[in-house]
């Protein structure tokens, strides 16, 4: 039996590039064996708990240097419709509803447009707002000025 | 060989349904018309090169383990010395700097929210601010793979 969370904590850094059996190479690690390792990964992947499974891009060396997060005050009536129809834009990349912090930061829905030129990716942010009829007084858009960090997931 | 095209193809194709068998960089090669070395030495390359970050799974969220947005108010003066601090957590794995007062925004992930709470602690103890947390109520979209790269 395969302990899943030590499967995961050493699949999370990615599998090995130096070997054309890399599954085998992640079985020997664990006292497994390749078939049981690959029996479970695409059972994750069945049950949802891998989304994916390939080269995770990182976005600034593409050129996409540009990300805004946008955060909007929200009513919960509203809140499935208008993240379904902001999701439904093609350049939205990330659209969570996330719990605010009273006083602090009031914003309950939040998404994410990435791009090359801050125009663009500021164009495409108007056209949103204005298109749902939201209200800049509801909204915060924060571009990013600085990366510090990108990495996976460690689990 | 073009190692632009290379890229290109692998980006296009391999950002998901990376063949879980045997042998899968030559299973990738007879799709893309490459040798097997080519294509893993192609995805090395992508990953020496600042391009991906690996080749592996993405998990699904709170499917394993746990996570949520953070941020800090930090004086601009502290910026490059406190997101250090965060970043030495190996929990944390984005963070970014954004134009708002409240300006330190990252991602923590662990095994349970317990885990994280412990962290959240020490973070705070070590920076000296509060930390406020912005967990996921519902997400609508999440849509990470780059469609189009090396156009």
């Amino acid at each position: 039996m395969i302990d899943e969370k030590t499967l995961v904590s050493l699949l999370s850094k990615g599998i090995s590039l130096d070997t054309n059996r890399p599954f085998q190479q992640l079985a020997e690690k664990i006292n497994s064996t390749e078939e049981e390792v690959m029996e479970k990964i695409r059972h994750l992947l069945q049950l949802k708990k891998i989304k994916r499974f390939g080269a995770v891009v990182l976005n600034r060396s593409l050129g996409r240097n540009q990300n805004a997060m946008v955060t909007l005050k929200i009513n919960e009536k509203d809140m499935t419709e208008t993240g379904e129809r902001i999701s439904a834009y093609e350049y939205v990349t990330l659209c969570y509803e996330r719990k605010p912090v009273p006083g602090v930061w009031d914003f309950n829905l939040y998404f994410m447009v990435h791009g090359s030129e801050r125009d663009v990716v500021m164009a495409q942010i108007e056209t949103i707002l204005k298109e749902l009829k939201i209200d800049r007084s509801q909204c915060e858009i924060l571009f990013s000025t600085k990366c510090f960090k990108q990495k996976g997931a460690s689990y | 060989m073009d190692k632009k095209r290379l890229f290109r193809d692998l980006l296009d194709h391999f950002q998901s349904d990376f063949p879980i068998q045997e042998n899968p960089f030559e299973i990738i090669g007879r799709t893309l018309k490459y040798t097997e070395t080519e294509v893993r030495e192609g995805f090395k390359k992508l990953l020496d090169e600042g391009f991906i970050s690996r080749v592996g799974p993405v998990f699904g969220t709170h499917k394993v383990g746990y996570s949520f947005l953070a941020a800090v108010k930090c004086d601009p003066s502290r910026v490059d010395e406190v997101a250090e601090m965060i970043n030495a957590f190996e929990e944390v794995n984005h963070n970014y700097l954004r134009e708002n007062e409240l300006n330190l925004w990252f991602v923590l992930t662990g095994k349970d929210a317990e885990a994280l709470d412990t962290v959240v602690e020490e973070m705070e103890k070590k920076i000296g601010l509060p930390v406020y947390r912005f967990p996921m109520v519902k997400p609508f979209k999440i849509d990470l793979q780059v469609k189009g790269a090396f156009r």
